[in-house]
């Protein structure tokens, strides 16, 4: 069954969609999606995964970030902190329409560096799902502006700034335009200082990291990342499935094999031996 | 290097980095990357990161020019130009 939802939280409403398995719910998850570009191309696949998982014993909760989508608020007054805080009331929320307790997260790109940063605050969320998380903040958001960059070109003919007279901009506290979203000093900030490597070793307990790319070896830093989470005491599978960054991509994007090994990975962690495929 | 050498390059790139279901070698020298490739904004991105890897070149952000993007042709010059100068 599926049905919009409406999630108070505070002055704000929080827009979603919940997913319930027809018969017994073996646990709960709050779907954290990316921002930006990656946030419009990975929106099908994201829908097309919650109805998977709800169809194998799986309750889900989509839903759009304070000044996301249709939720309410200006994007310009949020920021990292806060969209953690929204994926922990999401999860109350479900809770409270579910009555599972057994809850975790899955979230992509940037959704999965706030979801990692949410569990790691909140030791009551039983698994952590990361599709191709953000490690390095910084490098991620030079990546988007150069995204801006080209995206300008196409329209133009030429790219009418540069990277350097943005990083000015928000330097000076002025806000630019990044896909339509008024990206803050205050966002800047937030996003440019994402380390996860450096926070794995008070990371989330039970997390699968999974490497989506049609062709080659697993990147370093998605290793490095696995390793600090060994190191700090916590259960991390590695992953890759051979597919598409549907993120990335725009038109029709299928990833049944992203979402096949998921739901496998979650079966194993949610049957009655609780312990994860380890790959 | 050569310049026929840098399109081969370019093309096999573009096939494999940009996920196009076609051959490099079916890639046309002057024909349209966005309108017959169905190269978009979002792809010319892993399009310049490849070039930067490939050729170990950096394109300056005052260098995004659409007539440098156009085809494999113009893309072959302007990576020639850029090898030349570092």
């Amino acid at each position: 069954m599926e049905q919009s939802v409406l999630i108070p939280r505070g002055r704000e409403t929080l827009s979603g969609m919940l997913y319930q398995p027809d018969e017994e719910i073996r646990c709960g998850m709050v779907m954290c999606a990316p921002l930006f570009e990656e946030r419009k191309s990975s929106h099908r696949v994201m829908v097309d995964a919650a109805r998977t998982f709800a169809a194998n014993g799986c309750a889900v909760l989509r839903f759009d970030y304070c000044g996301c989508g249709d939720s309410t608020g200006d994007f310009k007054n949020y920021s990292c902190p806060d969209w953690r805080e929204d994926i922990t009331c999401a999860a109350r929320f479900m809770n409270g329409q579910t009555g599972m307790n057994r809850l975790g997260l899955l979230g992509l790109r940037l959704g999965a560096s706030l979801a990692f940063e949410a569990a790691r605050m909140n030791e009551s969320f039983d698994f952590t799902v990361l599709w191709e998380p953000i490690i390095h903040g910084r490098r991620y958001f030079d990546y988007e502006l150069r995204r801006k960059l080209i995206r300008e070109m196409v329209t133009f003919g030429q790219s009418r700034v540069t990277r350097e007279t943005l990083l000015k901009d928000l330097k000076d506290g002025q806000p630019i335009d990044l896909d339509g979203y008024a990206v803050t000093s205050r966002l800047f900030h937030d996003i440019t200082t994402i380390d996860l490597i450096k926070a794995a070793a008070q990371g989330p307990r039970k997390v699968l990291l999974v490497h989506i790319a049609p062709s080659g070896a697993v990147p370093r830093e998605l290793s490095a990342l696995k390793e600090a989470g060994l190191d700090g005491g916590a259960h991390v599978d590695l992953i890759s499935t051979e597919e598409d960054p549907f993120w990335n991509l725009v038109g029709l994007v299928e990833c049944p094999s992203l979402i096949e090994k998921t739901k496998g990975w979650i079966n194993l962690l949610t049957s009655n031996t609780g312990q994860p495929l380890n790959t | 290097m050569t310049e026929e050498k840098i399109e081969d390059r370019l093309k096999r790139m573009i096939a494999s980095r940009l996920f196009l279901k076609i051959a490099p070698e079916a890639i046309e020298d002057n024909k349209s990357l966005m309108d017959d490739y169905g190269v978009d904004s979002v792809s010319l991105l892993e399009l310049v990161v490849g070039i930067e890897e490939e050729f170990g070149i950096v394109i300056p952000d005052e260098e995004f020019s659409i007539k440098h993007f156009a085809t494999v042709a113009a893309l072959a010059a302007f990576v020639g130009s850029k090898m030349t100068a570092e």
